[in-house]
Parts: structure tokens; C-alpha cells; sequence
């Protein structure tokens, strides 16, 4: 098929881009630079102790080795709970495949309070787990106590992070040409020689660089580190840089530790995207016209695999019932038995008193989706703007907008959050929730492009210039032709921010003061007075929202 | 009368396209050039996608080439049809009349007359991805006549499309061009295809125009070896190996098509010829085709390979034929 390759650069994309760059400049780049500004400044006055302190320090030493500590386990235990999956995604004929990519991509969409909630409600001493086994084995005392400990962040950031590596390896592996496994196999190799030395060959550069990718999410893990962890034992860099600016008031100190942060994501995401050069220059295309036969399962494999998959569907899924099983069993009166109840809603919407701290959490329901609903109109736009920029290879605009795709890796939420901390002191006209929603738009803005980009790029270039030959300017031709075709990745962005805006915690939790709560907020407050009752409740709701969210737009995406 | 001319310049880095030519009002002609000789890039150039390094494009005495796209009236029928898939048949139709801003009412109207005319009657409220190939081209040619044109380029509109169903659709063009009587130029590179549809004919190679002339000038009186080959098979020969050749002839390889040349079926008997000729002589039979109306003889003699397309079959192995003298063409490759 011929392109008419138009060198020329219609107008409008050479203008669209730039609102959004001045846009995307003053929300990300001004508070970060004030951030890491204020890592060498005090009192007005140039200094580097802080950051050679932050550097330097054997308290900084002791940080970072939790820091690389935890997430090394983290990733090896992802690995090992992600990789049979892998393995049996792509070498076997699973029926239920689609089901089980749908439940693995839960955790990727899951609020990470929601996640500490559920694992609290599981796992918890009190738990549904520990209930589970005491009531089986007649036993006194909880037998399983992970929470609050080293091991309870681990498998958090297991849950969190095992689909990743699942979902990444199996489609890696899955387009794999089999034409080296054949070969193997005709020179007379057998089943677990060609695995060896041909199939564990090619697919380890997918094995590490989703390895890589899972490092730094739990290099960067803030909210779980802080509640599962349970005290000033474990210490993230993230965790030190929350407790320097919101509980020591350290601010220089605070800025100092986000630059080592910044530095150490860097050379992740550095390394990160050399490993994923290696990926796309070893052969992961299809040449070969025959597909790998996929063996049907024998009776071990099969009881293999269906035992593998109950336990992670388990795994997944039963924090997340936990939550909600939680918000409806309760004892109605003193001393009596554990029914079915609404009174933690009824207490939620303040239609109960309660004792304790539990409030009225309507204002922070309404507030919530306020805030959501604002992100997620202003992110699509913007979006769609840098995407249409990004169609313009090796221009200026492009490089950064590809920059901007990389952000949530090298700069983490909480470091956001920080800027936003920072500048709300100096600029006292910016209302607290002004603060979360540019937050939380920074915060979204990748996915955003992430989905817009891919679905524009589909698009063939003649719609657009037919209609400019038809008469219409290049804009109207966006507007009449594109626009509509991009409609349903629109909306997909739309949910998207919605969705994060309304499960995030970390930036929110750094800049907001006690004016501003969102439902996580209000749920981190609950938990930490270990209201758990109350914060499942709140839970569902936030759960509720995002299935039906969710739900919707893959309803969707089936009917086109 | 609003004569067409046209002077296109543009370099790429490694492709340079310099080409010229122009047409009556109301002619249809092709542009027909193996892939890679610019024909695609011919036609951004014309539309506007692609700005000219130098050069103009006339229509009458109005110069389009500083124009931007949407105001030059150029419309053209693209290789995919980029029929807009969120829009029913008849608002793809009406959409340039939208642009001019046309009430809903006549801008129907004209959709539905505009159906009439590619033979698609009720195909108003259909979707767009419940049409067939064939379909979709005629909608998108019915498309691009509603933004009322000067001038209508199609890039290879039928070459997706089954032999059978090409072969109908390449009448229904030249008889939409017969009515409408538009300008128009069709690019292709099916040199049958051109031969049957075309008013004039444009043989383009890597970026410059080989020869321009109607279908019989270019396939009898080929001006270069590039255009006589491009448009029908052909043998080249040294002067050589032919037994007779004419007096005054000038210099070069010796040219002719598969059918000029005619076999001697019985070398006892005077050749049954009015007309000057030259002999080849002691020709080996390599394979004979047989297709239907005539039969395709491949034959070779010192190293060279020589088609022929006959009537009969040869009845030896060893064969000689006559070419008339004023078929033969002289290249120097």
C-alpha cells in the first residue's frame, strides 16, 4: 500500500502540542524544579551539606539497603510466583486463558490502599485466613502473624507485582517464532535440553528487563511500606522522604533525599530501557508461518495448571472479598454474635454515630469524585494533544513527550506529591484540592498518552488528507475524522485518570493538608486507628466505583 | 478551455522526481510506471501533501501549486478508498458538501444522485464495513465527485480488487468520466488497464516521463526501450542474428512484439508476403504455451531468447519467422 509521506507538517500539529507543553512545564517541571531547588538552597543562601548528607550518610546507607533490600526480595518473589504462570500461559492450551489474564490485571488497576486494606482483612491476626485455619485446626491462637513485618511488604509487592511479570514473559514468549525449538528438537535434542539451551536463552532478556521494571515499582513503593510495614524499622527512601517533610518538618532534608531518589530511578530506568533494546533486537517476531503447537494438557499438567491458577485467583482476588465481606459482618448488639449488617455504612455517611474517629466520610465521597471527574477532563485533552505530537517522529516535542511516557518511573508519586507541598506554602492562592488535582493530573497523564497514542497511530494517514482534498482545513479534518475515530481510546483515557485519580494515596497523603481528604485518605486515616470495619467500607465504595468504571468500557470495547 | 499543465519538481535524497505534461479539459489520462517511479509521489505533489520544489500546476491559467490542500478542488480516489468508518455511505458522500456548509436536505440529495451515477441505488444508510471492495471504490469515487472537482486523480483504484471484477469496474470509470466529462488521471501500473481506459497515456520511469502519446503510439511507435517494454512483451535482438534486415537501417538492437513476428510453415514455398520483411532463420523451439486464441512459442538461437505468439502451432522443432520491416524498432540500450 502506498503512503503519501507528507513531509510538510500540517499546521495544527505543529500548534496543538504547545498549550499542552507550556501545561505540561508549569505543573511538572515548576514544582519539581522548586523541590530539588530547595535540596541546595537555605535561607537564601547556596549550600551542598544537605545533599552530601543525604548522599553520604551512614543513615542514608542504612535506607538505601532496605530500600534495594526489599526490593530485590520483592522481585525475586514476584518471579517465582509469576514465571509458572508464564510458563503455562504459553505452552499450554488453557481454556479459561482470557478469564485468568482479566483476574492478573486487577492487581495493575487496584488502589494500593485497597491492596493494604485486603491484606490486612486476609492476613491480618484477625483475619479471614488466620479465622479460616484456627476454626480447621481448633487452634487458640492466630498461627499465620505476617502483618505489620518484612514479610507482610513482600507479599504485597508479590501481589502487586507477579502479574507483571506474568503477563510480560507469557506474551514475550507466546510470539516467540518456534523455529529454533524445532530445530533443536530435529537434531535429536530432547524436551528439557532445548528448554535449557534454547528457550531459556531467548527468553531471559524478557525475564529481565519486567524484572527490572518490577524493582523499580518496589524501589519506589510508598503507602504499603508505610502501613504494612508498620514502623520506622522499615524505612524506604520514599517512606524517609514523606517523614522528613510531614513529620520532622525537614523540608531542605526532605528535597535532598527526593534527589537521591530521582538519581537512583534514573539509573534504573536507564537500565531498564537498555534491557528492553536487547528484547527488540533479539527475534520476538512470528516469521515462521507455522504457530507454535500449544500441547494439550496431559492429565498432570492439567491438574498442574489448574492448581496453580486457583491458588493465584485466590491470591488475588481474596483481599480484595476480604474487603468487602468485611464492611457487611459486624455484631449489631454488645457481646452478640457476627451477622450481616450496613451499620459501618450507615456510620460512613454519619447516619450512626460511632465511636472513635470514624466521621462523616461523605464530604470525602463527594470531594473524591470531584477531584476525579476534573482530572479526568483535563487529562484527555492534554493527552490527545502530546499523542498528536508524538506523531511527528525525531522533533523536539516528541522527545519530550516520550520523556513525559518514562516519568512515573524516574520521579515517583511521592516526590510529586513533595512539589506539590512545597509550592502550596508559596502560592497560597492554589486551594488544596487545586493541589491534588494537578497531582493526581501529572500522575495520570502517562497512561492517558499511553492509551490515546497507540490508537492514533492506527489511523491511516489518507482519512485525514482525503478530507483535506475533499475541501475541509486540517483542523476540521481532526475535528470531522479523527476525533470520532479516537473516541473510544478517549474514553478509555477518561476512565483511566478517573480511576487513578480516585485510588490515589502517595501524592495525595504527602501534600494534603487536613482540609483536603479523599476516600483513600480518609481509609489510610481509619486504618491507622485501626478501624478496619469503617475503612472496608469505605473500600467498597472506591471498589464499586472503579468495577463499574471498568466494567463499562470493557462491556464496550466487546459490542465494537 | 481549461487546459491542463503541469511541472513538477522535487528532490529527495535519493530519489529525484522531475516531470511535465499537460491534457485537454475532460481527458482521462494514466500514469503507468513499474513501483518506485514516482507515480504515488506524482500525485501528492498535485493534491498538495507534498509541496513542490519547483514547478506548477495549471488549470487553465489558474496556478494551484501555492495552494494549500483543501482549497486546490483537486479530489482523489485513494489506493485504500480511506472511506471514514464512523460515517454511514451517504454522509462519506455528502461530507465534502458538508464542508460547504450545504443544508442536510441537498446535501442527501446529491448523495443519492451521485449512488445513481456508481450504480449503488439505496446504498444510503449502509455502513461502511459491510461493503465489498468493489463497493467501497465506487463510493469513494462517488465521494470524491460530490466535492465537484476540478480535476480527479485516481491512485491504482482497482488494484485491489479480483481480474473479473477490475475489468468492470475499469468500463464504469471511463463511462463516469464520459459523463461527467471531468479531468481526470489514473495512475496504474496494469499497462492493460491503461491501454483500454485512457484518453493519453504517461509512461513514467524512476522519476522522469519516458514518452507520452495515446495507447497505439506507445505500444506501435515506443520511443524508448524502457517504454516499449513497459507496455507489452517484446524481443530485443542483435542485428546479427537475423538472416535479412533492411537496407538503411539505423544502428542498435533490433526490436519487435511476440505477434509481429510470423512462422514460415513450409520454407519450400515463396512467403506469402506483399510488404518488405526480414527473416529469422533456424530458430530451436524451447516451449510452446497454448492460451486459448493463440499459442505463445518460447525458441532460442545463439544465446538469444525469442517469444512468439502464433495462430499455429509450430510443426517442427527448427523454425523460421518473418517480421514486416515496419515493425521493426531500433534501440540502443
Amino acid at each position: 500500500m502506498t503512503s503519501y509521506n507528507v513531509n510538510k507538517k500540517k499546521s495544527y500539529e505543529r500548534i496543538m502540542p504547545i498549550p499542552a507543553l507550556i501545561i505540561i512545564s508549569l505543573i511538572f517541571l515548576i514544582p519539581l524544579i522548586n523541590t530539588l531547588s530547595m535540596a541546595f538552597i537555605k535561607d537564601g543562601k547556596l549550600t551542598s551539606s544537605f545533599v552530601k548528607e543525604a548522599f553520604t550518610s551512614s543513615y542514608t546507607r542504612q535506607i538505601l539497603s532496605f530500600t534495594v533490600n526489599q526490593a530485590f526480595v520483592s522481585t525475586l518473589l514476584s518471579l517465582l510466583i509469576g514465571l509458572p504462570g508464564a510458563y503455562l500461559l504459553s505452552n499450554y492450551d488453557i481454556r479459561a486463558k482470557k478469564t485468568i489474564l482479566g483476574i492478573c490485571t486487577i492487581p495493575f488497576v487496584l488502589p494500593s490502599i485497597l491492596v493494604i486494606l485486603g491484606f490486612v482483612s486476609f492476613y491480618g491476626n484477625n483475619g479471614f485466613l488466620n479465622q479460616i485455619l484456627m476454626s480447621l485446626f481448633h487452634l487458640e491462637d492466630a498461627p499465620l502473624k505476617i502483618l505489620y513485618s518484612y514479610k507482610a511488604i513482600i507479599l504485597a509487592h508479590a501481589f502487586y507485582n507477579f502479574p507483571v511479570i506474568l503477563l510480560l514473559v507469557s506474551t514475550y514468549w507466546d510470539n516467540l517464532d518456534p523455529k529454533y525449538e524445532m530445530s533443536s528438537y530435529v537434531f535429536g535434542a530432547s524436551r528439557l535440553q532445548t528448554f535449557f539451551n534454547v528457550t531459556l536463552r531467548r527468553i531471559i532478556p524478557s525475564i529481565l528487563s519486567s524484572s527490572l521494571l518490577v524493582f523499580l515499582f518496589c524501589f519506589t513503593s510508598f503507602s504499603i511500606i508505610l502501613v504494612l510495614g508498620g514502623g520506622p524499622k522499615f524505612t524506604t527512601m520514599e517512606v524517609e522522604i514523606y517523614r522528613r517533610a510531614r513529620i520532622s518538618m525537614d523540608m531542605n532534608g526532605a528535597a535532598a533525599y527526593s534527589l537521591v531518589s530521582i538519581v537512583f530511578c534514573v539509573i534504573l530506568l536507564i537500565l531498564y530501557i537498555e534491557s528492553q533494546k536487547l528484547i527488540s533486537s533479539s527475534d520476538s517476531v512470528v516469521t515462521t508461518t507455522y504457530k507454535k503447537a500449544k500441547r494439550p494438557t496431559s492429565a498432570v499438567g492439567s491438574i498442574l495448571s489448574s492448581l496453580y491458577f486457583t491458588l493465584t485467583g485466590i491470591f488475588v482476588l481474596a483481599p480484595i472479598i476480604s474487603i468487602i465481606a468485611k464492611s457487611f459482618i459486624g455484631t449489631v448488639s454488645r457481646g452478640g454474635a457476627k451477622t450481616f449488617t450496613l451499620k459501618y455504612y450507615r456510620q460512613l455517611f454519619g447516619l450512626e454515630s460511632s465511636s472513635g474517629v470514624m466521621s462523616d466520610a461523605t464530604p470525602a465521597i463527594f470531594a473524591s469524585l470531584k477531584i476525579a471527574l476534573i482530572v479526568a477532563l483535563v487529562t484527555v485533552p492534554i493527552g490527545l494533544s502530546l499523542s498528536v505530537a508524538t506523531k511527528r517522529k525525531n522533533s523536539f516535542s516528541s522527545a519530550i513527550i516520550e520523556l513525559i511516557g518514562m516519568l512515573p518511573l524516574a520521579i515517583s508519586s511521592v516526590i510529586i506529591g513533595l512539589g506539590y507541598y512545597l509550592i502550596a506554602a508559596k502560592a497560597p492562592y492554589l486551594s488544596g484540592t487545586a493541589l491534588v488535582v494537578l497531582a493526581h493530573l501529572i500522575i495520570s497523564l502517562p497512561f492517558a498518552i499511553r492509551i490515546i497514542t497507540p490508537e492514533l497511530e492506527k489511523l491511516p494517514p489518507s482519512l485525514s488528507q482525503s478530507a483535506m482534498t475533499l475541501g475541509a482545513k486540517p483542523f476540521r479534518a481532526f475535528i470531522d475524522i479523527e476525533l470520532p475515530l479516537l473516541k473510544n481510546a478517549l474514553i478509555k483515557a477518561a476512565i483511566f485518570s478517573f480511576a487513578t485519580s480516585m485510588g490515589e494515596i502517595n501524592a495525595t497523603l504527602v501534600l494534603s493538608s487536613s482540609k483536603i481528604e479523599t476516600i483513600p485518605v480518609v481509609m489510610y486515616r481509619l486504618i491507622a486507628s485501626y478501624n478496619f470495619a469503617g475503612a472496608s467500607a469505605l473500600g467498597t465504595i472506591l471498589i464499586a466505583v472503579c468495577a463499574i468504571l471498568f466494567i463499562s468500557t470493557g462491556s464496550k470495547q466487546k459490542v465494537r | 478551455m481549461n487546459e491542463l499543465n503541469i511541472k513538477l519538481n522535487k528532490n529527495f535524497p535519493e530519489f529525484k522526481l522531475d516531470i511535465e505534461f499537460s491534457a485537454e479539459e475532460g481527458q482521462l489520462i494514466s500514469i503507468i510506471g513499474p513501483s518506485g517511479c514516482g507515480k504515488s509521489t506524482t500525485l501528492s505533489l498535485i493534491t498538495g501533501l507534498l509541496p513542490l520544489d519547483d514547478g506548477f500546476i495549471k488549470i487553465g491559467d489558474d496556478d494551484l501549486s501555492s495552494m494549500p490542500i483543501n482549497e486546490r478542488k483537486i479530489a482523489m480516489v485513494f489506493q485504500n478508498y480511506s472511506l471514514y468508518p464512523h460515517l454511514k455511505v451517504k454522509d462519506n458522500i455528502a461530507y465534502p458538501l458538508k464542508i460547504k456548509k450545504i443544508n442536510k436536505k441537498k446535501r442527501y440529495a446529491e448523495a443519492s444522485r451521485l449512488l445513481h451515477l456508481v450504480g449503488l441505488d439505496g446504498f444510503e444508510d449502509r455502513k461502511i464495513e459491510s461493503l465489498s471492495g468493489g463497493e467501497c471504490q465506487r463510493i469513494a469515487l462517488a465521494r470524491a465527485l460530490a466535492s465537484k472537482p476540478r480535476l480527479l486523480l485516481l491512485d491504482e483504484p482497482l488494484s485491489a480488487l479480483d481480474a473479473k471484477l477490475r475489468g468492470y469496474l475499469r468500463d464504469e470509470i471511463r463511462r463516469i468520466h464520459d459523463e461527467t466529462g471531468l479531468t481526470m488521471i489514473y495512475v496504474t501500473h496494469d499497462q492493460e488497464e491503461a491501454l483500454s481506459i485512457s484518453d493519453k497515456i504517461i509512461v513514467l520511469n524512476d522519476g522522469h516521463v519516458e514518452m507520452i502519446g495515446d495507447g497505439e503510439e506507445i505500444y506501435n511507435n515506443p520511443t524508448s526501450l524502457f517504454a516499449a517494454t513497459f507496455m507489452g512483451e517484446g524481443n530485443l535482438l542483435p542485428q546479427q542474428i537475423f538472416e535479412t534486415l533492411p537496407e538503411n537501417r539505423p544502428f542498435g538492437n533490433v526490436f519487435f512484439r511476440p505477434e509481429e513476428a510470423m512462422i514460415i510453415e513450409d520454407e519450400s514455398l515463396p512467403v506469402p508476403e506483399l510488404l518488405p520483411y526480414s527473416l529469422l532463420k533456424g530458430l530451436n523451439v524451447v516451449k510452446v504455451e497454448f492460451r486459448g486464441k493463440h499459442y505463445i512459442i518460447k525458441a532460442r538461437k545463439k544465446n538469444c531468447d525469442i517469444l512468439i505468439s502464433s495462430n499455429i502451432r509450430p510443426k517442427s522443432n527448427v523454425i523460421s519467422v518473418y517480421i514486416r520491416n515496419r515493425s521493426l524498432k531500433y534501440f540502443n540500450n
